[in-house]
């Protein structure tokens, strides 16, 4: 899916934009229950893996449904992992990351739902662990994004492009 | 090798008093010897058969630090080739899996069939003047190429066992998760691969004998779940883990970290319906076929090693029936410092397709879950602890449960007769040892 759009509203685009800065300094913050709070109930949290293909197979280069996810999540396992990380146990995260989630090129279209958006982002993500430990993700975000009964943006669906095929990190003890 | 470079790895390896000196998993020379003395004469994991099913199917595998192509020929079989080009040696595949009738080397043009042969490249007459063998510059092929139920392994060394000699007793603990339905089993589809920052020994002796880690390590699995599971917590691991159980071991170095022992039948790490529902429909699943798996492989098997972690030495591991799902994984080595961890989702081919989404939906616990980011984490900082000459002068303790092994009239192998033990790790650098000192393929009495 390829966003065009042009002639989104300027109130929406900044409302979106504001939105996912919010998000990003959830996560930041480490407020993690926060952070799920945005997410709908029917929420797909999925990344699929990035493979190498032959060009003329490229088309093909995700994982698909019903194959390894690096994250496929619904609302309940989504909320696992954050229990886990509000645990004084998560070794992976105990000390605390450091992490400074920067997300950009927001494009916006409407969907096929009525209050609902299309709306991909781009991410870079920088962590510094411990004393010397850095990891840098890139990728790209392709979420729904749907309002609620009291107006407010909920996150429905979000697919996440990790710019890598080995993951390059020790683990993925962070949302993006 | 000179006497005193086999005494001296024998006095870092010193599995008979549970001593392994940390050296070995920092050291570019034992790296080096590694890749050499060990996986050039090991058996290696490389695919499932279910993951090439038509002719020129082929995915990318390491054999320790070599890049393999492993491909499904027009006759059905398999065949392992070097990825290095024979004229340069630039890979001549770049891709991790897919269908190809030829493999052309991105270089001068080299250009191979699916069955490693030499079969064209620009100008290849005219430039040799008619003098190049064409039929003397295939690939290199892995000379061995076996399977046991579904899972395909290679090996380059003349002098090893077959593959079934390799696995000896091994192969009936295998068979509880490759064998339990007529059909055996296939791949979820997919792969996960992420870099660890340790040695790949740390993993690979963590799946042939450390329950004892998970009581620690993966106490927050517990906290994830508390609303469902009130007891699971370090407690929690460590009742479930005292519970009456066995190591297995063998000579050849591979080894299952613990099971238990069990007369109810009821797998008891398969999955938990008060965690989740898709735990629950696994669960009852293997409830359901536990008659049928017993047929097949007598009670013993049915009850207790069916579910458990295990390795295949050397670098070949496996999760059965553990937290709703079963995976196999390899830690290909990048160094002495990192691996790479692949991990693949394994299910019975016969399993209902419902059975199958919930095990799919399961594996959030496994590769990038809350369980293995702790395991990530600890194997790096023990990487990062080593980097202190001080720390790398340690020798560390392989103590548990020395001298409790013995036979036992039900399982095959040397069995510890606890679920947790220190065993099948001195075994593992016993017969590390004897590759890293042997100058031909190490036999075993």
């Amino acid at each position: 899916m390829s966003i065009k759009s042009t002639k989104v509203e300027p109130a929406l685009q900044l409302e979106i934009e504001q939105y996912y800065y919010y998000e990003a300094e959830l996560l930041d913050d480490h407020r993690y229950g926060e952070w799920f709070d945005l997410f709908s109930t029917d929420i797909r949290y999925w990344m699929p893996t990035r493979t190498n293909r032959l060009l003329r197979e490229q088309d093909k280069e995700l994982s698909g449904e019903g194959e390894f996810a690096l994250f496929d999540d619904n609302k309940k396992t989504l909320g696992w992992r954050v229990k886990q990380l509000e645990s004084f146990t998560h070794w992976a995260e105990n000390p605390r990351s450091r992490t400074r989630h920067l997300v950009g090129n927001v494009r916006v279209a409407p969907s096929q739902y009525a209050g609902a958006y299309e709306v991909k982002s781009n991410f870079i993500c920088y962590r510094n662990r411990l004393q010397d430990e850095v990891d840098i993700w890139a990728g790209e975000r392709h979420d729904l994004l749907r309002r609620d009964e009291e107006q407010a943006l909920r996150i429905a669906r979000r697919k996440i492009l990790l710019d890598q095929n080995v993951v390059l990190s020790k683990n993925l003890s962070v949302f993006f | 090798m000179r006497a005193n470079k086999a005494e001296s790895l024998a006095r870092m390896a010193d599995w008979e008093h549970g001593l392994i000196a940390a050296r070995i998993f920092v050291d570019e020379d034992i790296y080096r010897r590694e890749t050499e003395r060990l996986f050039l004469r090991t058996w290696n994991f490389l695919a499932h058969e279910d993951q090439l099913k038509r002719h020129g199917d082929f995915l990318s595998a390491y054999m320790g630090a070599d890049r393999i192509l492993v491909v499904r020929q027009s006759d059905g079989s398999i065949k392992a080739l070097l990825n290095a080009c024979r004229h340069r040696g630039l890979s001549v595949c770049q891709a991790d899996f897919g269908n190809a009738k030829a493999f052309v080397c991105p270089f001068h043009g080299w250009t191979y069939d699916s069955a490693g042969e030499l079969k064209s490249g620009p100008n290849l007459e005219s430039c040799y003047q008619g003098k190049l063998d064409k039929a003397q510059w295939g690939l290199v092929a892995v000379p061995r190429v076996e399977s046991y139920k579904g899972l395909v392994f290679g090996c380059f060394d003349p002098e090893a066992p077959s593959l079934l000699d390799y696995l000896g007793e091994m192969a009936w603990y295998l068979d509880c998760l490759l064998d339990r339905r007529a059909g055996g089993t296939e791949i979820i589809g997919g792969v996960h691969k992420i870099r660890v920052r340790g040695n790949w020994k740390l993993a690979a002796e963590q799946f042939a004998g450390d329950n004892y880690h998970a009581i620690m390590t993966h106490v927050s699995v517990g906290s994830a779940w508390a609303d469902h599971q009130a007891g699971r917590t370090a407690s929690g691991f460590a009742k479930i883990l005292g519970q009456p159980g066995r190591q297995f071991s063998s000579r050849q170095g591979h080894g299952m970290a613990g099971f238990l022992v069990k007369s109810s039948g009821q797998p008891s790490f398969a999955g938990d319906s008060s965690i989740s529902e898709d735990q629950g429909i696994v669960a009852d699943y293997y409830k359901a076929t536990r008659a049928e798996a017993a047929d097949r492989l007598g009670a013993e098997r049915a009850n207790g090693p069916a579910d458990g972690a295990g390795l295949v030495f050397p670098n070949f591991a496996f999760l059965s029936m553990v937290l709703g799902s079963s995976t196999i994984a390899v830690f290909q080595p990048k160094g002495p410092h990192q691996f790479d961890h692949w991990r693949w989702g394994i299910v019975d081919k016969a399993a209902p397709k419902a059975v199958k989404e919930a095990m799919f939906r399961c594996l959030h616990v496994w590769p990038i879950g809350v369980a293995d980011a702790d395991d990530g984490e600890n194997w790096g900082g023990i990487q990062s602890s080593l980097d202190g000459p001080m720390a790398r002068r340690l020798k560390f303790n392989y103590q548990m449960g020395m001298g409790e092994e013995g036979a036992d009239s039900a399982y095959p192998g040397m069995i510890n007769p606890h679920m947790i033990g220190e065993f099948p790790q001195r075994q593992f650098y016993r017969r590390w040892l004897e590759y890293m000192t042997s100058e031909n393929w190490p036999a075993v009495d």
